[in-house]
């Protein structure tokens, strides 16, 4: 099979999306924040590279599978790069002075397991429409990461707004775009669980394209917002930490000691 | 169709609703809550008996809000708390107010990272609040809350009255634009 022009074009805009993101994180020092988005979006274009070049050979008879398996290491490749990224963007968000909040800890824990229980359950209740079980194993993890990924970036979304987080910095843009990304991708997942994954079928070539589009838009995105500097907070009045500290445990303290009271 | 895929079909369209729902509801409220000066914010506070408010958190906590007071004996009736906190409809106000509290945190806190550790602290004790809340609720639904409402009542009260005093104190140390508005209005 060959691809249509449209599929090239989105081959080569995603490659140029992801060298132009590279190059903002790598010139406008976001990198050093971001290592593992960095690393993420290097693999990425990596990943475009090197199935661009092996794809002509792909269908070869000597390594019919050279191609299949090349895209589906690099997508666990990329998969292990997106859980560094959600750990780091949470880390940013989260512990913006080193330390994780008790009531954001307990919150991101509840999250992780339910979005893991809802993501399996999805996957196993799936029944992917394969030729041979490799196949429908890629297709059910493809759909259980999916599910993972977006109720992870949405949970923590939500948390950050709950908890008042600053909201407009480099690492809430990733979380947002990501976040977006994640939740169509569950509906492409899904209907290529349904539809399946047979190249040429028109309702699978329609969601990829659809998708491939959306990550385009999130590129332009990071691009855009990761060039751009934060907003940057006041400059606070002197020796307000420890002031601040001391305030943290006072009303911590107040709270304990409340709920040792009793009404006698 | 059978019935898996069934249920494959609606859990889709469930977690792609519910993630989207989520995903624009936060949107919103994030953009609402960040286009807010501190003026607006305050003004979202119900006037509370202030006077009330503290007799009933001294009852509990000693003068002063120092805490060292050994444990009871407590002077007010559970018919004089509710009268003093307006029932009900009062603790729903100092509910309602915590938000409002929270959201001045952080206001703090977008200007000063640093204030991150006291919102935390806020926001835990107004889930301390609302933990009494559900409490007294469920009491009421068992048709024991007179007895219920001076035991969770005044803690509620002794609670929002310390945070109170905590989010003054916090906006005194930022030298928060509106302080004296704060201390006003809560103080």
């Amino acid at each position: 099979m060959h691809l249509s022009h449209l599929d090239s074009l989105f081959w080569l805009l995603g490659l140029v999306g992801h060298l132009a993101l590279l190059f903002v994180l790598l010139f406008r020092r976001r990198a050093r924040r971001f290592p593992l988005f960095t690393a993420f979006v290097f693999c990425s274009v990596l990943s475009t590279v090197v199935l661009y070049l092996i794809y002509p050979s792909g269908s070869r008879r000597a390594y019919p599978y050279a191609y299949f398996y090349t895209y589906w290491g690099f997508v666990a490749l990329n998969l292990v790069l997106q859980l560094g990224v959600v750990y780091e963007v949470a880390s940013c968000v989260f512990r913006p002075l080193g330390g994780w909040a008790v009531d954001v800890r307990r919150r991101l824990i509840g999250l992780i397991l339910l979005s893991v229980c809802v993501a399996i359950a999805l996957a196993w209740l799936s029944s992917p429409r394969a030729y041979e079980w490799r196949e429908a194993l890629v297709m059910r993890g493809s759909l259980f990461s999916a599910a993972l990924f977006a109720e992870l970036f949405v949970g923590m979304t939500a948390h950050s707004v709950t908890a008042g987080l600053p909201w407009k910095t480099h690492a809430a843009r990733i979380i947002q775009g990501l976040g977006i990304y994640s939740i169509f991708c569950i509906v492409v997942e899904a209907a290529n669980s349904y539809f399946g994954l047979a190249n040429g079928t028109t309702a699978s070539m329609t969601m990829t394209r659809a998708r491939m589009l959306l990550y385009l838009l999130c590129l332009a995105y990071w691009i855009m917002t990761l060039w751009r500097p934060e907003p940057k907070p006041e400059h606070p009045p002197d020796g307000i930490q420890s002031d601040l500290e001391l305030l943290r445990q006072e009303t911590v303290a107040s709270l304990q000691t409340l709920r040792g009271k009793r009404r006698l | 169709m059978n019935e898996r895929l069934y249920l494959f079909i609606t859990l889709v369209v469930l977690l792609v609703t519910a993630l989207t729902s989520v995903w624009i509801y936060y949107h919103r409220r994030a953009r609402k809550l960040y286009g807010q000066s501190w003026e607006s914010i305050l003004a979202r506070v119900t006037p509370i008996d202030k006077r009330n408010l503290r007799t009933v958190a001294f009852d509990l906590l000693g003068e002063a809000d120092r805490l060292d007071r050994p444990d009871g004996p407590c002077e007010l009736e559970a018919s004089e708390i509710v009268e003093l906190i307006g029932g009900f409809e009062g603790l729903r106000a100092i509910q309602k107010n915590c938000d409002a509290l929270i959201d001045l945190a952080c206001y703090c806190q977008r200007m000063y990272p640093e204030a991150l550790v006291v919102a935390e602290a806020l926001r835990l004790n107004a889930r301390e609040i609302q933990w009494h809340l559900d409490r007294l609720d469920a009491a009421a639904r068992n048709g024991s809350s007179r007895a219920a409402f001076g035991e969770y009542a005044q803690r509620i009260a002794a609670i929002y009255y310390l945070m109170t005093r905590r989010l003054v104190s916090l906006y005194e140390v930022a030298e928060m634009p509106g302080v004296q508005e704060v201390q006003i209005s809560l103080a």
